[in-house]
């Protein structure tokens, strides 16, 4: 789904996209090839068929986010902010956008992906889900609830039936289903093991009913945003190169409660469907489980925030930079990067409003005084060319003020710092030095190339000197022009 | 031939070309700096490297919660510069050094490579085509709020005067920097190819949050739409609508939680009352589909335009 953007100009598309299905899910994988001839009846040839067979497996973080920086690109109310969350739905912005299709909630796998010809606008379940809890959920359950995610491992998603040594007890997990010991290692994928740091979190039954989706509902909990980079910040994280990103972005259920400490958590429900509550939030029909037991889930993600306080939305924050006071419409009075100043000295007050700083300096004599500077940036536009460029030494570009006995350091500061910083990177001043060195022998080259053109022209009045010059030529020849010597 | 190649003759001819600015000129006329110099040079342009506390020497200049406007003196910049491209230079007090005579006679071009240069170090980093710069005038601004921590991704327009959004036609200037500075800094630095009379900041696209208006019960007004012949390109019709009993869209049972389909549903039967067929709604299975919900259940982009003379959202 696309929004037309209000000007083209802009080119702030966003584009909504149901769902993005890997190629293939996580899990393992076998491949069969098989050979047959036959003749022209159809009579096969060979007797047995000539099979190979291959097995591989899709690797996918399944229990714990392996690489979080990289792989949660921002969560919506940000880690620790404040505000007036409490008509929002958090969310977590994935920047992998095929993950939340990865795997699936369904009991039965594999899910059928949509294929040609059928629908293939079909709504597919995510895994993933936001799950929203505060202290109110701690009382309400009498304790039974604790909001700060275990350290645990693999093998506590088992029941300790199952696996021995699991603090699951006989509680459910995603392996509910598996009751035999042995087969307990066929569950993991290749490369997972039992010993593998996960963080989880056990919520009661009867509130994890009461608040997890259903299996319609993460059929609309999760879409793909594909949005332009090209007027968004680098220097976070790696360079994206390519104008456009494509974003999986996996939404919460429930609004935050007003005034309150928001836990909110990205869990797993791979493979939760008969876990997962009726629409009405009640505990689905003919489940075995009793809602005072704890459902343990493997915790992907998880962030605070407060929904208290100020309606801190984006334009807000913005809106009360400069010291300004929304709604008010007073334009801000302090917009350039100049030092405040309660003084009335016309001197000072100009100096500062232009961006300088008054700064100690130690003289080269070893005298310390206070000099003038200012970085690049200035509140007016500067269109003078000043410097006598080459720069001979920083300090014919120290200039000094009359009227207040201060030197001005700001053009000689920039000269010596952008020496320091060629200087500490070898690879720049190494290259620069040769090619500079290449120069000066191209310069000293041209003069000799001269000097001999000139000696050797013929004079036409010597004839003992014609035959020489004639000889010598080729001499001269065999030097060669600066102009065609390779760098 | 002995006075062909005196060595005394040679040595005063050296130092008289290096001494005579338009002769070494033409000597080195068909110089180009290696691109990797131009490169590093055009990156230490746009201020790569450069100390925060030489771009603000205090920090009462740029405290917390504020935003900052400056044009860039380019004599500062052309120093910054020169001090790189400065090694190997004998310091004299004059200039009158032979390696001086040589950084003398390819400044020229190396300035010009140097600022050729500069649009393609943000293009390189989105892989896309450098424009062409112009670099008369350069400004910018700096963002130091939590904002920039909170809203990871936001987005930055500039407009040069005559041709923001509210005139008739809209020109961007180049963005040449646009960057945190540091992957958990509140600060971003933004330099622009113009002069920049507003600037748009808003919110990144791909964190826009499903919201709900609360005060008693929780209601949503969403946008109608009508669905282009491809079935993929919506496009609205009208002033937002109220979805009729939205707040029955939560479970009884846990009032702060929506029940997603619910909601879909209830959306998807406004859009077959009001719209009718041509919201490519089936009337036999009505939900929306979880691109549709996103792009019904999303508050508005937040975006403020700061300008001369005032700011406005």
């Amino acid at each position: 789904v696309t929004s037309p953007p209000a000007n083209p100009e802009l080119d702030e598309l966003v584009t909504f996209v149901q769902h993005r299905l890997p190629g293939l899910d996580d899990g393992k994988y076998q491949l069969t090839i098989s050979q047959g001839v036959e003749d022209s009846a159809g009579v096969p040839v060979n007797s047995d068929a000539i099979t190979r067979q291959y097995v591989f497996a899709v690797h996918g973080d399944r229990f714990a986010i392996s690489d979080p920086t990289a792989s949660v690109y921002s969560t919506f109310p940000a880690q620790n902010a404040t505000g007036d969350f409490s008509g929002v739905f958090p969310h977590v912005v994935l920047t992998r956008p095929t993950y939340p299709w990865q795997r699936f909630p369904n009991d039965v796998l594999p899910q059928p992906p949509p294929t040609p010809p059928g629908d293939l606008d079909a709504d597919v379940p995510t895994w993933l889900a936001v799950l929203i809890l505060d202290d109110d959920d701690v009382a309400a359950t009498q304790g039974a609830l604790s909001l700060a995610p275990k350290a645990a491992t693999v093998k506590d998603l088992f029941t300790t039936a199952v696996v021995t040594g699991s603090t699951l007890g006989t509680n459910p997990s995603y392996f509910s289903s598996v009751t035999e010991p042995g087969k307990a290692a066929a569950e993991l994928e290749p490369g997972q093991t039992m010993d593998d740091a996960i963080q989880v979190i056990d919520v009661p039954l009867s509130l994890f009913w009461s608040l997890a989706p259903t299996m319609e509902d993460l059929e609309q909990t999760a879409h793909v945003r594909d949005v332009s980079l090209l007027n968004k910040a680098t220097g976070r994280g790696a360079d994206p190169g390519e104008p456009l990103g494509s974003f999986g972005v996996v939404f919460g259920n429930r609004l935050p409660q007003s005034g309150k400490k928001t836990y909110a958590y990205l869990v797993s429900l791979e493979g939760m469907e008969s876990l997962l509550p009726t629409d009405a939030g009640g505990p689905p029909a003919g489940t075995p489980w009793s809602g005072t037991q704890l459902i343990r889930l493997a915790v992907l993600a998880g962030w605070q925030f407060y929904a208290v306080g100020d309606p801190s939305t984006f334009v807000h924050a913005l809106l009360s930079l400069n010291g300004r006071k929304p709604p008010s419409t007073e334009p801000a009075t302090m917009t350039t990067l100049a030092l405040p100043y309660a003084g009335s000295n016309p001197v000072v007050t100009g100096a500062l409003g232009m961006g300088y700083a008054p700064l100690d300096e130690q003289l080269r004599t070893g005298e310390k005084t206070v000099s003038w500077y200012r970085g690049p940036f200035v509140p007016a536009v500067v269109t003078d060319t000043v410097l006598p460029l080459p720069i001979a030494s920083p300090d014919q570009v120290t200039s000094f003020d009359p009227t207040t006995g201060m030197l001005d350091v700001s053009y000689a500061a920039a000269w010596t710092l952008g020496r320091q910083l060629a200087l500490q990177d070898p690879a720049f001043s190494v290259a620069l030095y040769n090619w500079k060195r290449g120069l000066t022998q191209q310069a000293v080259d041209a003069v000799e190339h001269e000097v001999l053109t000139e000696a050797f022209r013929p004079d036409p009045t010597d004839p003992v000197g014609s035959l020489l010059h004639a000889a010598m030529r080729g001499l001269a020849a065999s030097h060669p022009d600066p102009a065609s010597r390779p760098e | 031939v002995t006075h062909l190649f005196s060595r005394t003759d040679l040595a005063r001819r050296v130092s008289a070309r290096l001494a005579d600015p338009a002769a070494l000129g033409a000597s080195l006329a068909d110089v180009d700096p290696p691109t990797a110099l131009s490169g590093w040079l055009a990156r230490l342009m746009l201020l790569h490297g450069v100390p925060i506390n030489y771009l603000v020497p205090d920090e009462g200049m740029l405290p917390r919660e504020s935003i900052r406007f400056f044009y860039v003196d380019m004599n500062w910049v052309d120093a910054l510069i020169d001090g790189a491209f400065s090694i190997g230079r004998n310091v004299t007090a004059g200039g009158d050094s032979a390696s001086h005579a040589v950084d003398r006679a390819v400044h020229p071009k190396l300035r010009d490579a140097v600022r050729a240069a500069a649009p393609s170090v943000r293009a390189a980093a989105f892989g896309v085509e450098p424009p062409a710069p112009a670099l008369r005038v350069v400004s910018g601004f700096l963002l130091r709020s939590k904002v920039v921590q909170e809203h990871r991704g936001l987005g930055v327009n500039a407009y040069p005067d005559g041709g923001t959004p509210k005139d008739p036609t809209v020109t961007m200037l180049t963005v040449l920097r646009l960057e945190q500075l540091g992957p958990k800094s509140d600060t971003i630095l933004c330099l622009v190819d113009g002069d920049a009379v507003q600037f748009d900041v808003h919110e990144p696209p791909e964190a826009l949050h499903y919201g709900v208006q609360l005060g008693g019960a929780p209601s949503k007004k969403v946008s109608l739409f009508t669905r282009g012949a491809d079935g993929a390109t919506i496009s609205f019709a009208g002033d937002p609508v109220e979805v009729p009993n939205f707040d029955q869209c939560f479970r009884t049972t846990a009032p702060r939680t929506i029940r997603m389909n619910a909601a879909s549903g209830a959306i998807a039967q406004l859009l077959l009352t009001s719209v009718g067929a041509g919201s490519g709604i089936d009337p036999n299975d009505p939900y929306l589909d979880s691109a549709e919900m996103g792009f019904e259940m999303t508050e508005g982009v937040g975006m403020v335009s700061f300008g001369r003379g005032g700011q406005s959202t």
